[in-house]
């Protein structure tokens, strides 16, 4: 809790500054594009406003600035929803979530939700790890803890470390798809906090195994792979067919006072023929 | 102890006690040196070892603030766990370790499970062990515990890992204490740490070779082989019973080390001090005791009659003033004895002498005849008495008068001079008599008398164109062994009787009187 407060503190702070140097300069005769249009949000979001940056900017005629990478400091969902409630005329912000959301925290917050991707969840595993396929029984097992060690499904005799990052809890979809309630994960468990976090465990253990979303993009260094999931890979080809089981939803959100360049920004994200480049590259499927 | 009499034996002893002074100065402000820097630097030993006993306080809390950095860590944690209850590999954990807490300031690292189960760092043995054999008497929670190895003393910092409130073993850092110490000490070359156990070093910032000696005393007063030492104990951990102690220590050559360097120097300026103050010894010996000397010496010569000679000083000073007076009274006073003894031998010749004649009187007969005889009886020699008498001198005066009586009895006088030896003694004992000492015996006696009779008898008395033929008689007698008391009044009876005898016989002759044989031998000429 500690830490999400820092980040959340840390976020405005951020924010006020990267706006005071515009409002700073503002004079009456000044108009709104002059200033930036801010998005804020979970990193597997701000992957592709980062990549349609240029476009985006280009179609909007606006400066925009993005902050997400990697999600470290509270910039997640949360942070998303939040930033897009404080838009305002003059202060352009929206965010972008990593999960859906439910009818009742849409109505709550007063926000409205611009789906843009369905993004599949890779099951990691150690590279060292002969498994290359796991059933979907066996990934709930693993995960749920009723089998611990790679020898049952077919592996090296090697104990099973699991590893979750079990974010936006009250939210459906995302790794729910693998078990619906944290309650049912393997208590011994690691937990991390980021999806950085995740890679790294995974990748130091042999006997890991993990999961993240397809647009987290690995280093060098890492020494993880994704498994198939009942012989099915994380494409956007098996994830539009309904065959890959495990998925959730990429958005971005705005408050209902969204101004023309914003919706702008967010419509050529949904429908741009850049973002079709981007979800190709990170096997993302579209959803409009 | 009287004080010396003497103006000289006075200024010699005030010049040893100057002497004694000064060396006792020197000395005592050598000692009061020592002292205060002894003193002192017990003071900074103590001050030193107490920031000594608070850097090691302060490398507890950081070896313990170390390990409580390992132990937090959550990421460890979650690795330990996963070893302990997971059953996975250590090498994960071992990276975790290195890759965060490999920076750490220590010297050994550990991590053991609850069960006593090694997860890192399983290479030292004896740090091994002596881990586990602490950690076998179930002592729980974060504590400082020390232990002695081989080659020092580790300082192990235990702490407890906790995860999900389950204990999952124990993190211990070790930082070695006493290297560290005497390695410091070597480097800053001042003061020595020594680890001693049982009496005997163990190790030191001293050479290797000295392990194993006893090092021992008392106070604060150690001694290692023949050196000294100023020492301190630090009290790393006083609940530990079977540990090595630390002291630290300074030597004290090494305390008095410039004081010892100048102890030469202290040594040169005493003795600088003794000879200058000889010398003003001697100066003021030769200036002032000298000529009160050489005064009270001419004082003692003058009281005892004689005058000797004064080097009168050419300096103006009060000695040179008193020494030329003192010069000038003497002189006064020798010529006033000089004086005083010619006028005493003049009176002393006139009581002795005839002074118409020149020679001896009666009175000196007296006086005399006690010395020679005593002197011709260590001799072995006998006086002989030989008494002259002028034939019918009264004639002579009747004739001629007094004065030609005076001049006949001097030139008699001369005539027996002549005749007689240095040795012998002749006196006018009365008008017209004469006597002769001398030591020739009874035959020696007449031989001379009738020497000077025959003398006398040959050679008239030439006055005024008048010549005066005058005779003598004598008498000989010489001084016998039953003589006496009265030797002189015995023989000069005998010599008596022996001159009435020359006389009875009809004058200008000599007679001898023996005591055995009373001869007379008459010649006639």
């Amino acid at each position: 809790m500690l830490s999400v407060r820092i980040g959340q503190i840390s976020l405005l702070i951020a924010l006020c500054a990267s706006f005071s140097g515009a409002v700073g300069a503002e004079t009456p005769n000044t108009k709104h594009g002059d200033l930036p249009i801010v998005g804020a949000g979970a990193h597997f979001s701000w992957v592709i406003f980062n990549d349609l940056k240029p476009a985006l900017e280009h179609r909007s005629g606006r400066h925009v600035k993005l902050f997400g990478k990697e999600s470290m400091l509270g910039l997640g969902c949360n942070a998303g929803i939040k930033t897009a409630q404080q838009n305002r005329p003059g202060h352009e912000k929206f965010g972008f979530v990593c999960c859906p959301l439910s009818e009742q925290e849409v109505r709550e917050k007063n926000i409205r939700v611009h789906p843009i991707a369905r993004e599949p969840i890779l099951i990691l595993v150690n590279n060292k790890n002969r498994i290359t396929n796991l059933s979907r029984k066996q990934i709930r097992g693993i995960f749920s803890g009723k089998i611990k060690n790679w020898r049952e499904v077919g592996g090296d005799n090697k104990p099973i470390v699991v590893v979750t990052r079990l974010h936006c809890k009250h939210r459906p979809g995302h790794w729910k798809k693998i078990l619906p309630d944290a309650k049912a994960f393997r208590s011994d468990r690691l937990n991390v906090k980021s999806a950085a976090e995740m890679t790294k465990r995974v990748s130091d253990f042999p006997g890991a195994i993990g999961h993240t979303g397809a647009t987290w993009v690995f280093g060098h260094d890492s020494k993880i792979k994704s498994v198939k999931v009942g012989g099915i890979s994380p494409t956007a080809k098996n994830l539009r067919a309904g065959r890959y089981p495990f998925y959730r939803v990429l958005s971005a959100v705005t408050n209902h006072q969204a101004s023309p360049d914003v919706m702008t920004i967010i419509r050529h994200v949904q429908t741009g023929p850049e973002f079709s480049r981007v979800a190709k590259k990170y096997e993302l499927v579209p959803l409009r | 102890m009287s004080p010396p009499k003497t103006y000289r034996n006075r200024l010699i002893l005030y010049i040893i006690l100057l002497e004694v002074f000064l060396i006792g100065v020197l000395f005592f402000f050598y000692a009061q040196s020592r002292d205060a820097i002894l003193e002192s630097a017990n003071r900074n030993i103590g001050l030193f070892v107490s920031q000594v006993d608070a850097k090691i306080k302060l490398e507890e809390h950081e070896l313990q603030q170390s390990a409580r950095l390992i132990s937090d860590n959550v990421q460890l944690r979650e690795y330990m766990f996963l070893v302990v209850n997971v059953g996975v590999e250590v090498e994960p954990l071992h990276d975790l370790f290195q890759r965060k807490f490999g920076w750490l300031p220590y010297n050994s690292a550990a991590i053991f499970s609850n069960t006593g189960r090694i997860l890192i760092g399983g290479n030292d043995k004896q740090f091994l062990s002596e881990i586990r054999q602490h950690q076998g008497a179930d002592k729980p929670g974060e504590q400082i515990y020390y232990f002695a190895s081989e080659k020092s003393i580790e300082m192990a910092a235990f702490v407890p890992v906790y995860y999900q409130d389950q204990l999952l073993g124990n993190v211990v850092l070790t930082r070695t204490l006493d290297a560290s110490l005497i390695e410091a000490a070597r480097n800053v070359g001042y003061g020595e740490f020594f680890v001693v156990m049982n009496g005997k070093l163990v190790r030191s910032s001293l050479e290797e070779s000295l392990a194993g000696r006893t090092f021992s005393g008392t106070g604060s007063q150690f001694k290692l082989g023949r050196d000294n030492y100023l020492v301190r104990e630090i009290a790393y951990s006083p609940s530990q019973q079977d540990l090595p102690k630390i002291w630290f220590g300074i030597s004290n050559a090494e305390l008095t080390g410039r004081l010892e360097q100048n102890r030469s120097q202290i040594l040169l300026l005493a003795l600088g001090g003794s000879v200058a103050i000889l010398f003003i010894g001697v100066a003021m010996i030769r200036n002032f005791s000298r000529p009160v000397s050489r005064l009270v010496g001419v004082m003692r010569h003058v009281g005892e009659g004689r005058f000797p000679e004064i080097l009168v000083s050419q300096s103006n000073d009060e000695i040179g003033y008193l020494t030329s007076n003192f010069q000038d009274m003497v002189t006064r006073l020798k010529e006033k004895q000089d004086e005083v003894d010619r006028v005493h031998a003049q009176l002393e010749e006139q009581a002795t002498t005839d002074g118409l004649t020149g020679l001896y009187n009666r009175r000196y007969l007296y006086d005399l005849y006690p010395k020679l005889l005593s002197e011709a009886d260590r001799q072995g020699k006998t006086i002989t008495v030989i008494l002259a008498d002028l034939d019918l001198f009264k004639e002579v005066n009747d004739n001629y008068g007094h004065v030609i009586g005076d001049k006949v009895l001097a030139h008699v006088s001369d005539v027996m001079r002549n005749c007689c030896r240095v040795s012998d003694f002749i006196f006018r004992i009365g008008g017209e008599e004469f006597l002769v000492l001398t030591t020739g015996g009874i035959k020696g006696g007449e031989v001379l008398a009738e020497k000077i009779r025959a003398r006398i008898d040959q050679s008239p008395v030439a006055l005024e164109g008048l010549r005066l033929h005058v005779t003598s008689s004598f008498g000989v007698a010489q001084r016998e062994p039953d003589d006496g008391e009265a030797a002189l009044s015995a023989v000069l009876t005998r010599a008596d009787k022996a001159l009435y005898a020359a006389k009875d016989a009809g004058r200008n002759r000599v007679s001898a009187l023996d005591v055995s044989t009373l001869r007379t031998n008459k010649k006639r000429r």
